[in-house]
Parts: C-alpha cells; structure tokens; sequence
C-alpha cells in the first residue's frame, strides 16, 4: 500500500508539471514570427484568402481563447498540420518515434556499457592515470559537439574504411522492414526470427547509436565513480576488507551492485540528454526520427512542428522521470518513506 | 553466494552487449556495394511532398513527383544540346503533344483546339477523353490553387463554359481574346490529368473538388505512378503499366530523403545513390569539388532563375532612387561569380532572365564603381552611415555567402549592414508585410515569358510576388496593355521599354542567375530540363 | 576565473591542503590553465590575432595550413586562425553572460522563495519544474525559434534553460542553512530578511553554484554550436565557434579538412577544460567527497 500511496504522490506531481509544459509551449507557439495561415495559404493567396484562413485557424482571435483552443486540440492529440508534408503533425510524430526510440535506446545501452566500467575503474584506480584518462575519455565524449563527431564518424568509417553503411535511415537497400509488433526494428526482427533485417538494422544503428551513446556516457562514469567512491569508503565494506573477502569479490559484487541503483537516477536525465541530441544525430545521418523531422520543418516551411517536437519531448521526459522515480522506489524502499 | 553470481551476470551482460557491437564491425554486416538494381534508380533529395493535389504545391517534392506521376495536356519540347551529351533542353515556344496530341488555334488565336489522344485509358480503366481533360481545366479554375489565379489573367478563362467540349476526343478553350501565352499555360503540370471519377467518388459536398483527398492521394495517368510516400524517409514512382508513351528504362525511382548535404555528397562519391536533386540540391561550392570525380558527370547549363538583392521601394533609404542605383554600383559582382558561384552562374545584366525572349544585356550600365556609388550616396544626401538589416535564409548557402561580400562594399560606401538569418516561414511572413528593407530573393517563372515574368515581379498590383513593392504607373500601364498584346514586335518593343525603366529606377540590385545543375553518376543520359527545371524520369536511361 | 573565491569561501585547512589537492588533480590544475590561456587571447585579441577576422579576401580563399596562415583560410579568404581567436570573445561572453543571468535571476528568487517557503515556495517550485521538464537544449531550440536567433536571444535561451538548476540548488541550500544557528543568530541580532538571506546565508551556497555555473560554462558553448548547425545560431559574419564549426562540418567532404577539424577542437577543448575545472572543484568542494582520500 505504501508503494501505490508513493506512485500516487508522485502522479499528484507530475499533473502540474504537464500543465506548466503545456503553458510554455503554448507561449512558444504563440509567439513563432511565421504566420502559420500565410504559410498554409500560399505565396499567390489575396488578402480576403489570407483573413479567411487567419479566421478559420482562429487567429483572430484573443490569447486566451487560442490558448483553450490549443489546449483541447492537445487533449484531442492535435497537433496541427505540417505545411512540407501535408499531414497532421501528430500522425507524422507517431510513425516517426519508434525510429527515435530505438536510437535512444540503443545509445543509451552503449553509454551505459562503457560508462560503467570507466567509473568503476575510474573509483577504484582514484587520482591514478587510470582515473585521469577515464575522466578525460568521458568528458571528451560530452564536450565535442555531436554532429561534429557524427559527421568525422561517416567520414572515417563509411567514405574512408567503409565499414559502415550510408547513413541512409534504419535499413539497407532494398531490405524490407519486420512485421511491425514494436515498431523497433531491431526487437521486430529477432521476434519475427528476420535475421535480414536484424542485421541490417544493427548495422545501420551501429554509427549513430555509437555517436550518441559516447555523447553522454559521462554523467554515467561520473555517478558511477562517486557512488562507488562512497560505497568503498563506507563501513561494510570496510568490514568486508576487514573480513579478507577477495578484492575483486568485495569491488564487482557488494560495491557495484549498491552503487547501480543510484545510477538509475541518472538514467532519467540520460534520457534527457539524448531527446536533445537526436535533433541533431538525426539529421546528420538521415534517421527518420522525430527531431530530424522538426529540424527539417524548421528549415524548409514551417517552425509549427519544431514546438510540437519541443512538446513532445517534455512529455516524453516527464513520463520517463516519473518512471524512474517509480523504479527507484522499488529497488530502493526508503525512499518510498520520504 | 549471492555476491558471487551477481558479478557473472553483470560481466556476461557487459560481455554479450559488446560483442554484439564489434560484430557488427567486422565479417557480420551485410555487403550492399553492387546489390543494386540497374532498373531501379536512386535520387538523394531533401524535400517532401506537402500535397499531392496538382493545383497547389508548393515544395520542390511535391512539382518533381506530379511532374512524373500526371500527364498534362501540352509538354515543353526537348531537344540534345550541342556539347551537353545526355542533356534535352526546352526551348522558348517550342511544344510537343501530351495527352493532346495536336493543337490548333482558331477565331483570330482566340480558340485553342485540343486534340485528344485516342485509346488511352486511366488505370481504373475508364477511358481518357475530351470530357475527362475539360474536368481537369474546371477543377484548376474553381478550386484553390494556381490555376483559379493563373487562367483568368494568361489563359483569358473566367466561366467553366469556355472549356468547350466539341466532341468525344476534341475540346476548344474559347478564350476573350487572344493570348500569347496560351500554350506555355498548358503546359503546366498543374494541369495534370486526373481521374474524374475517382475525385467526384471523393468528393463531398461542402469539398466538391476533393481538394482534402486529393492531398494524400494521387489519382490519373502519368509514366510512373506512386506506391510509396514515407515522408522524410523514402519515395517511390514505379512505372506505369502500359503507358501511351511506352515503357521507360527505370522501373522504379527511389527518392532517399538526406537533409544533410555533406551526406548528399558523401553519397555520391561512393556511388550509393545515383544522381542528387532538388534545391538547392548541392551549393556550387560542393558541386566544384566533385569535377574531378571520375565515376561523376556534372549536367550544368543556363537557367531562368533570378536571384537579386531585393530593396523595398517604399521604405527609406531605398524609396531614393539615387540610393539604389548606388547599391547597384557597390554589388562586388565579380567577387561573387567565381567566389560563391564557382562558375554555376552568370552575372544578372537585366530583370528578366538572359533565356526569355526580349532580354537586353545593353541596358544596364551598372558595374562595380565604388567611386561612383558614393557619388551617389552624396548626391542622394547621405552624409552618416545608415544601419540597415540585410535578411537572408537559413540554409540558403549562396545566399549567405553573398551577403558577406555585399556587407562588406555596402559598408564602404554608406551604409551599416546587420545580416539577418530567418528561417523560411519567418522570411516569407517578413516580406510579404512589408517589414524587410534589404533582403536577397529569388524567382525563376514556370512559364518561360518576359511579360509574365515582368508581371509578377513589378506590377504594383502583384501583391506577395512584387517583393520590391515598387510602383510604377508608367511600369503598370506598359504592363498592362502589352501582357496579352498578339503583335510579338510591339509586344517585344513593350519588353525592352519595361527593362529600360526597371533598370533605370534600379528596383532591384542584380545578383545572378543560377545555372541548372544536377550532379550524377557518369552513365546517367536522357536528362530532360525544361521550364519549370523539374527533372522527368521517363526518358532518363543509363548510356 | 573565480577559482579563487571557492578557495577562500570554505577555508578547509591551510595552504598545504590546497596545494595538496591541486597536485592530486594535475588535469584541473592543467585545464584552468588552458581557460586562462583562452580569456587572454580573447581580451588581447586585436594584439594576438594576426589578421582582421571579417576582411574578406577573394584572393585567398580556401587556403591550406600554411605558415602565412597557420590555421588556413575560409571561403572567403578570411584567415581561420584571427577568426578563432576573436571568436573566443563572442563565444566566452555570450556563455558567461547567459550563465551569469541565469545565476543571478536562480540564486536571487532561489533565496527568496526558499527563505519565504510556504505557497510561493509551492509555486515557483512548480514552475520550475515545468521548465526543467525540458531538455536543455530542446528548450533552447523551441526558444530561439520562436524569438528568432539575435545574438541577444541565444544567450537568453540558454540562460532560461539554466535558471531552474540553480534557483533550485540555492532553494534547496537555503532551506538547509536557514534552520542552522548562526541564521537564528543573526535573526536575534534584528537583522532584516533581505540582509540574512543575502548577507548571511547566501555565501554558504556559493560553493556548489560555482560548480554548477563553471559546468554551465560548457553546455553554452555546445548550446550555441548545435543551434548553429540547425540554423538557430548566431548570425554571420560574426565569428564564432559554433557557426564556423557548422559551416566547416560541411567542408570536410571537399576536403577542406581544416575548416572542419579547428573550429570543432577550438569547441572541444574549452569545453573539456570547463568540464574538468567543473569536475574537479567539485571533488574540492563537495562535502559529501571530503573525508575520502
């Protein structure tokens, strides 16, 4: 019961959250300097043309209105529609995001995969080179701007050694999707048993995944180090030491495995880190995810589906933080107390 | 224990995951190098199809898919270029049937016959007539679109009745007089051949031309049809089954979506995609670093496309026609050509472009004179350094790079430049209020006519297209009685008036004109350019 | 800049204690160096810079490496290395500036909100979780789309982006510190609230600001350098980090590998050395890492 009574509070929370979102938004749309009718009615359009369309989108009419107006199209799921495809933003988001999330989660492995043994390292070997080099591989991965990396990676390992494939989006050539059950096409395959399109999905993840994933491994490496730090500082773990447990046994068994459950505060903010960085990694190796598709948008027509990207990623943020929060309560039980 | 097997778990976990990464490094990915279909032809572009609805696209995607998906009834005739192998170029006033196989004006040029092609039948297999074409012209007049704008003004058509069907395979447009730019009207993928029956069954009754249908979905005869539109992913034409004109030599055309042009051209060094389209496509710079490709052939000739240093007339210091003659004399234009053109363009010597008939390169005298553009900086009493906000385009690469080298010779004699980046939507808002006072635009008009062209770009009542807001009653009047005029020679005479006055009130401040450019591989032959500069697949084959 | 002032703020032991720890972090050490270095060649740029960085030059575009132009020239023949370094003064005051406003506009209603506590603590609480339910840099991007991309707007869109981290941070210290004694102390002594909360209790937060804010420092350079590349950045022709690492991103399949490579290190190395000061006067700072040795 005390668990239930915890999500509760921590719903209680998130309401108020997704309506200041909302709010934000809302200002971020409002304010955009392209007049969306004018955008829809064309170069060519009169002025009558032009009023009418301002009149039918109601933007005649007052802030406070157009915000009603806004907020029940975004319980309704309405986002609008894109002026370069011609479809409702919500539908071309909806197609679009499993293609994001199969990047985010693949990334977010890779950072993880790497980020925990550098931070373990890195705590255990404290102030030595190892430590240092650590550090320094894990803020090297934070402090190059990520289309820079990503255009030096198709650079090196498709133009120059081709061991990577075009960046061409999530299949090869002429290779046919799985049957859609996840719409990820990586779990698809291997449920379907479509070995084809398994490998070629892996292959075409493998550069942008890689990318992303070395962008953010070290927040990952750093939470690792200073919880592992302070787990080997405290006083079990002395008295492990003390007991003359193996070292290895003492720092891969009790230490790391108190100190991955802070690490999965961390995961939410990852998360974060990543919705930002797929605007870019996106459009850099042609992913047909949700922050390509804004940033295209911005560039070519219209900015409407970039504050509709900006929405949808805060959502997605809150959602994932608040199940954070709830993982964490369950492996964690005092937490759930507070 | 517990310990113990815990720290296996998590090394096998670590283990298992990197190997699956190195894997896919080494003999584990599949090969696609020479898996490619030679039937099947690979475009790289960075735009998508915003409706499919032939009255009123407006992205690049949705002109170069209805171009090839739609017949229309007249085409551009193209013809070889001498020194240009693999290259068919339209030229001025000079058509070929489509899905009219002959033309024939009567009542004084007032009346154009259309000559049905016989037997040709839509892909629900309802048959293509005089009946089916005259839906076409009403949907284009009394729906919104271009054509409700276009017609009425060029093609002299205000009432359905005046798209006469004569009979089963002859239809006359009974225009009020005649018009020289008939033809050029009828060319227009605009009119695309749709199938009536398909659009009235999607029709309702507050939408009676299915305009909300027709915008996701493509119905009609044309050399390809589309199976595929995944917008900003992938598109797909294949060829349609026995076609009136035959079968072309790709059955299908792949459209890949790569907004990144460093990937464009990434791409097509190592030969994955076959030819790069679109605009801008590549940027002349980038299109200059593949010329020594050799697996690469770079299809570059002269185009419509006008690109110029937009002042607005109304506003100071521009309303000052001392000022802007001054600008005219600062353009660094011989810095611009080979440093952001790269040879991919020609100096603008007139407002009209140096294809249209009636151009004039003899009338301007402008040239690079920083001397005299101060002159007439003082002259026109501009004694203090004016702040003026220059706006350009994100992603408008040549335009960026030209404003660098306009700010600096503005500054020299005058003026204090702030360039200003906007996106799209932000720019096209600004200009059509009114609020840019120096910007760099761009026009190239699908029909290939001085009048046409003077008309849309100086007519004070050309509201949204006449960018400079100039006005001129004179301009106006000239314009006027000359837009229609069926004598060429006076008509002609009218053309070199107008250039004499734009030129010499200096509305615009010449830039360049922009050659057609595609980049593709060596092989790549039967490429059609005509008026509107929207590539046809039908007749691209590999040599 | 300020390493100084953490030092002096919290007074752990002696100098042989701070030189101690330096010496056990020479990375820091090294990389608060390199800012130094940075901040000098920007405050000294006319003198260091061997050209004018926004003299176009038809002449000598697209020069290689050479020992006339140590970093090459640009498309425009302007010489790469004068633009670097004058870009050093755009790029460092547009992100010292936003980090700067956005810890004065967090800490001062920080303090505020976490003195005043009851419902203005509720509601700023929330609202500040509404703008942290953004990631940083997608807010960033919904901001300067919207106010359209002035040099003035990016540093206030990545300075909004800032502000909840440390309204919260200083909210959540002056909740802590407000119930210790010397706060009860000076509240007897009659003091005001204004003058407690910004004469006594402020300074007792400065710490984990400064680590936060030099880390800041980082994410506005890569901020402003991923805006640029979607088209959002600063505008030409000014020179600046991000917008000649966009631009030279596109080079490197024409081979013009130095536009790409130089701009994109310029980038990675102050933020990495930002991110190491950061990291380390962390170690230095934070209490919780203090009895570890």
């Amino acid at each position: 019961m005390a668990f239930l009574n915890y999500i509760l509070r921590r719903l209680a929370f998130v309401l108020p959250t997704l309506f200041g979102v909302s709010l934000i938004c809302f200002v971020l749309t409002y304010m955009l300097p392209g007049n969306p009718a004018l955008v829809k009615a064309g170069p060519f359009a009169t002025s009558e043309y032009l009023q009418e369309m301002e009149k039918q989108m109601g933007l005649d009419r007052p802030v406070h209105e157009q915000y009603f107006r806004y907020m029940s199209g975004l319980l309704r799921g309405d986002l609008g529609e894109s002026a370069s495809t011609g479809r409702p933003v919500t539908q071309d988001f909806l197609q679009r995001l499993p293609a994001t999330l199969e990047l985010t989660f693949a990334s977010l492995l890779i950072a993880v995969i790497i980020g925990i043994p550098l931070g373990v390292l890195s705590a255990v070997h404290r102030d030595t080179i190892i430590d240092h080099v650590g550090r320094v591989v894990g803020i090297t991965g934070v402090a190059m701007p990520s289309f820079w990396t990503g255009l030096l990676a198709i650079y090196v390992f498709f133009f120059l050694l081709d061991v990577a494939p075009a960046p061409l989006g999530r299949l090869g050539s002429g290779i046919a999707p799985p049957e859609t059950i996840t719409g990820l096409y990586v779990i698809d395959s291997l449920l379907t048993g479509n070995w084809q399109a398994l490998r070629s999905s892996l292959y075409q993840l493998m550069l942008p995944a890689a990318t992303l994933g070395f962008s953010v491994m070290a927040p990952v490496a750093r939470m690792v180090r200073s919880t592992m730090l302070e787990i080997l500082e405290s006083d079990y773990i002395k008295a492990a030491w003390a007991a003359g447990l193996p070292r290895r046994t003492v720092i891969y068994g009790d230490a790391l495995r108190n100190a991955l459950i802070p690490v999965v505060t961390i995961l939410g903010i990852v998360f974060g880190f990543l919705m930002a960085g797929n605007a870019v990694i996106e459009s850099v190796f042609a992913w047909p995810g949700i922050g390509n598709y804004a940033v295209t948008a911005l560039m070519t027509k219209d900015s409407g589906p970039i504050q509709s990207f900006v929405l949808f990623v805060a959502v997605m943020y809150v959602v994932v933080n608040l199940l954070v929060d709830i993982v964490y309560g369950l492996v964690d039980p005092r937490i759930r107390l507070r | 224990m517990s310990m113990y097997s815990d720290r296996r778990s998590f090394l096998k976990l670590t283990a298992s995951a990197a190997a699956l990464f190195t894997l896919s490094g080494t003999g584990f990915m599949p090969s696609l190098a020479g898996a490619q279909d030679k039937r099947t032809l690979t475009v790289a572009w960075d735009t998508d199809i915003d409706t499919l609805d032939p009255a009123s696209f407006k992205t690049v995607g949705g002109y170069t898919i209805q171009a090839n998906i739609y017949d229309s009834p007249l085409m551009w005739k193209v013809q070889p270029v001498s020194g240009k192998p693999g290259l068919l170029q339209s030229k001025p006033a000079e058509y070929e049937g489509g899905i009219a196989e002959a033309w024939a004006f009567e009542n004084n040029e007032a009346t154009v016959v259309l000559k049905i092609r016989k037997g040709v039948k839509y892909p629900s297999g309802s048959p293509v007539n005089a009946t089916s074409v005259k839906y076409l012209f009403d949907r284009g007049l009394q729906s919104p679109g271009y054509m409700r704008i276009l017609f009425p003004r060029f093609l002299r058509v205000t009432k359905p009745e005046q798209f006469e069907v004569r009979d089963e395979f002859t239809i006359a447009i009974n225009m009020a007089g005649p018009s020289p730019m008939a033809l050029d009207i009828l060319s227009l993928i605009n009119n695309a051949l749709i199938d009536p029956e398909v659009v009235k069954a999607n029709a309702t009754a507050e939408d009676p031309w299915a305009t909300a249908w027709m915008k996701r979905n493509a119905a009609g005869l044309g050399p390809y049809k589309l199976v595929k539109n995944d917008p900003s992913v992938e598109v797909v034409l294949e060829a349609q089954e026995g076609h009136w004109r035959g079968k072309p030599f790709f059955d299908r055309v792949v459209f890949k979506f790569v907004p990144n042009e460093a990937d464009r051209i990434l791409l097509l060094k190592r030969n994955a995609v076959d030819i790069v389209v679109g605009r801008p496509g590549l940027s002349p710079r980038n299109v200059k670093s593949l010329e020594n490709e050799k697996d690469l052939k770079i299809v570059s000739v002269p185009d419509t496309t006008c690109h110029w240093l937009c002042m607005n007339t109304q506003k100071p210091p521009f309303d000052n026609v001392k000022v802007r003659q001054a600008v005219n004399y600062a353009i660094p234009i011989q810095a611009i050509i080979p440093n952001v053109l790269f040879g991919y363009g020609a100096e603008m010597k007139s407002p009209l472009p140096s294809l249209t008939p009636g151009y004039d390169a003899a009338v301007s005298p402008y040239k690079h004179n920083i001397e005299l553009a101060k002159k007439l900086m003082a002259e026109a009493g501009i004694t203090k350094p004016v702040p003026v906000d220059l706006a350009i385009r994100v992603g408008w690469l040549p335009h960026e790079q030209a404003s660098i080298w306009l700010q600096t010779e503005l500054d020299k004699i005058g003026f204090k430049v702030n360039i200003v980046k906007e996106t799209d939507a932000t720019f096209r808002q600004l200009a059509s209020k009114g609020d840019h006072v120096l910007s760099i635009e761009s026009w190239q008009s699908w029909v290939n006519d001085p009048m046409y062209h003077l008309f849309f770009n100086f007519h004070s009542t050309a509201k949204g297209t006449n960018t400079a807001f100039y006005n001129n009653p004179a301009v106006d009047k000239l314009l006027d009685e000359n837009l229609l005029e069926p004598d060429a020679a006076k008509r002609m005479a009218a053309v070199k008036e107008l250039q004499k006055i734009i030129i010499g009130d200096a509305v615009w401040g010449h830039l360049w004109y922009d050659n057609w450019t595609r980049v593709m591989r060596k092989d790549l032959v039967g490429i059609e350019k005509r008026w509107d500069t929207f590539e046809r697949y039908f007749n691209m084959k590999l040599g | 800049m300020t390493i100084a002032a953490p030092a002096t703020q919290t007074k752990p032991a002696g100098r042989s204690l701070v030189w101690r720890r330096i010496r056990r972090n020479p990375l820091s050490f090294g990389a608060l160096c390199v800012i130094v270095l940075i901040i000098l060649a920007a405050i000294f740029a006319p003198i260091v810079a061997p050209y004018d960085p926004d003299m176009p030059d038809a002449m000598a575009a697209f020069e290689s490496v050479s020992w006339k132009h140590p970093m090459g020239t640009d498309m425009y023949g302007r010489d790469q290395l004068s633009r670097i370094i004058f870009a050093a003064r755009v790029d460092l005051s547009v992100a010292f500036a936003a980090t700067a406003l956005a810890v004065a506009i967090g800490a001062i209603f920080g303090a505020m909100v976490g003195y005043a506590g009851g419902w203005i603590d509720n509601v700023a609480m929330r609202l500040v979780d509404a703008v942290m339910a953004f990631p940083a840099f997608v807010l960033a991007m919904g901001i300067t789309a919207a106010l359209g991309n002035s040099t003035t707007n990016v540093a206030l869109a990545i300075s909004i982006t800032q502000v909840p981290a440390y309204l919260r941070l200083i909210r959540g210290e002056m909740l802590r510190v407000r119930e210790m004694e010397y706060a009860d102390a000076a509240r007897t002594v009659g003091n005001p609230p204004w003058r407690i909360v910004f004469i006594h209790l402020l300074p007792n937060c400065l710490p984990p600001l400064i680590v936060q804010a030099t880390l800041a420092m980082g994410f506005a350079l890569l901020t402003m350098a991923a805006l640029s590349f979607i088209g959002l950045g600063i505008k030409p022709p000014q020179a600046e980090w991000g917008v000649m690492t966009a631009e030279g991103a596109a080079q490197i399949v024409t081979g013009e590998w130095w536009l790409f490579l130089f701009p994109g290190l310029a980038i990675m190395i102050t933020v990495l050395a930002f991110n190491l000061v950061g990291d380390g006067l962390r170690d230095f700072l934070d209490p919780r890492m203090r009895g570890i040795r």
